[in-house]
């Protein structure tokens, strides 16, 4: 398998994907734009980012929802790992640049706005995530990790990938709840609550006494994304159409 | 002539026991035009698909330039340009289309690509490719492709769409684009449309090639003309009534060499297979 990584290929890429989207890039900011003027209070960015990176992610490999298009995709002359760090490289770091430059358009419009019309001098927030700094990086980890997801997504499912990654997760996540209620019933015994749905990502499995666990939970915060990836690539590579 | 294509005993289905390639073998040369022939639902689109790396053989082997096409090496990509029968769908202008795609192909040659669509009547590169009608498509399509100047060019249906004059214009573009170095693969239903343009013929029957022949040694092996329906001459192989009157397809035991009719010869190995098999099997005759 070939795993050559060459800048360049991953740069035209880039530029295929702007020439292409060009028009709907304007629009889709603009909307976010706007979405965060009307919703420019604090705790809202992160909330308006995973509901709107779902849809813009999980649209990542639409191509192969349309036989021609998926042909056109597979033969461009680049890489498996190429395509997928382009991929990578749009639904996070240029989707989270794009959101808070969005959000900061629309946080200054929106508060510019509203003390107008109130007649209100109140100050002009800029936190986008409510929170102590490790909790802020911890957010972070966790926004790549559900692109990633919602990337794996759209290469899984050709058809309705939103609706079916939305689909999915939930099912995923009952699954785990169960499984994790029966394993904590035996191990702990009947007098264990759950009151978190997934330990790994929850404070309050960070802060079990058990140091085993503190030291998992950032581990597997952190990997799940790179497994994500890596799943992503063998996906690609072994995608037909 | 070197070799692009190797494919051994080759082995694909869609479907569990509904093979549709089966031992299916096959070498393709550079320098040569293929008109790739059959029945609907042979398996045409899927051998290009195949040597595209688009779907992967089940078994045996292909080989395509020294590269395994399941891999899709980007040094074998830049060198292949596939045209399927039904186009990707952007709404790029020519202009940015080119400015997006020309570049992953190292031999891309800007100025053919202006002729050819010069050529096409596509007056505008700065055309919406979404605004254009399909014939018109594909004719931007056909010119990038061949533009690439890929070693290997796989067209599937290339003719679909085009009108009569732009048929004519095609087979004068993929002949002026022709080198030593090139292999075209055409894949189609409308075999009229290949007149003069392939120097060679392969025919997929039942899954398999059962014809795989140069245009040159089949005008020495056959006849293609017009008799009467009361001949009964043992030359004669086949026979289709037509408006002009009985066109025969018979053993070319004179040395005369006439046009192959590509039509006529598929008919006629659809009915007589084994008799046109070894005809082309004796190598002395």
């Amino acid at each position: 398998m070939n795993q050559s990584i060459n800048p360049n290929k991953i740069l035209l890429q880039l530029k295929q994907y702007f020439l292409e989207n060009q028009e709907k890039e304007i629009m889709y900011w603009g909307i976010m734009t706007l979405i965060f003027t009307l919703m420019h209070q604090d705790g809202t960015f992160l909330f308006i980012l995973s509901i709107s990176g779902l849809i813009f992610s999980a649209r990542q490999f639409k191509a192969f929802g349309h036989t021609p298009s998926g042909i056109h995709y597979l033969m461009i002359p680049a890489t498996q790992t190429e395509k997928i760090i382009t991929a990578v490289l749009l639904n996070t770091v240029y989707y989270f640049t794009m959101s808070v430059v969005a959000y900061g358009i629309g946080n200054l419009l929106g508060s510019t706005l509203f003390n107008n019309m109130m007649s209100t001098q109140a100050e002009i927030s800029w936190s986008l995530f409510t929170g102590e700094r490790h909790q802020i990086w911890s957010v972070l980890i966790s926004f790549v990790s559900t692109q990633a997801i919602y990337m794996l997504g759209s290469l899984i499912f050709t058809k309705h990938p939103v609706r079916k990654t939305i689909l999915t997760i939930i099912a995923v996540m009952v699954s785990l709840y169960i499984i994790e209620y029966f394993v904590f019933q035996l191990v702990f015994g009947n007098e264990t609550k759950l009151t978190n749905l997934l330990p790994f990502f929850s404070e309050k499995f960070a802060d079990a006494d058990d140091s085993f666990f503190k030291v998992l939970t950032p581990i597997m915060e952190s990997a799940l994304a790179v497994v994500l990836w890596i799943v992503s690539y063998f996906r690609l590579a072994e995608k037909e159409v | 002539m070197t070799k692009l294509i190797t494919i051994k005993d080759l082995n694909f289905q869609y479907a569990k026991n509904a093979p549709l390639l089966s031992n299916f073998s096959l070498d393709l040369e550079a320098g040569h035009i293929y008109g790739l022939l059959g029945k609907n639902g042979e398996g045409k689109s899927t051998l290009l698909k195949l040597i595209s790396g688009l779907v992967f053989a089940q078994g045996g082997s292909i080989d395509v330039m020294g590269f395994k096409p399941q891999l899709r090496h980007p040094s074998m990509l830049q060198d292949i340009y596939f045209l399927p029968e039904d186009l990707y769908q952007t709404s790029l202008s020519i202009e940015k289309y080119e400015q997006a795609y020309a570049p992953y192909y190292p031999h891309f040659n800007a100025n053919q690509f202006n002729q050819l669509l010069t050529e096409f009547e596509i007056d505008s590169k700065k055309a919406s490719l979404s605004k254009l009608s399909h014939g018109q498509k594909k004719k931007v399509m056909i010119a990038f492709g061949l533009a690439t100047n890929t070693k290997l060019l796989l067209l599937d249906e290339p003719t679909n769409g085009l009108d009569i004059p732009s048929k004519a214009q095609f087979r004068r573009m993929v002949a002026s684009a022709m080198n030593r170095e090139r292999c075209l693969i055409i894949s189609t239903h409308q075999v009229r449309d290949l007149d003069g343009l392939i120097d060679n013929i392969t025919i997929m029957d039942h899954h398999k090639i059962s014809f795989n022949e140069t245009v040159e040694d089949i005008k020495k092996k056959l006849t293609f003309k017009l008799g009467n329906r009361t001949d009964t001459d043992e030359s004669i192989i086949y026979t289709e009534e037509t408006i002009q009157g009985f066109c025969q397809v018979k053993k070319n035991l004179t040395g005369e060499e006439t046009k192959v009719d590509i039509e006529l010869l598929f008919n006629a190995l659809m009915t007589n297979k084994i008799r046109i098999q070894a005809l082309f099997s004796k190598h002395d005759n």
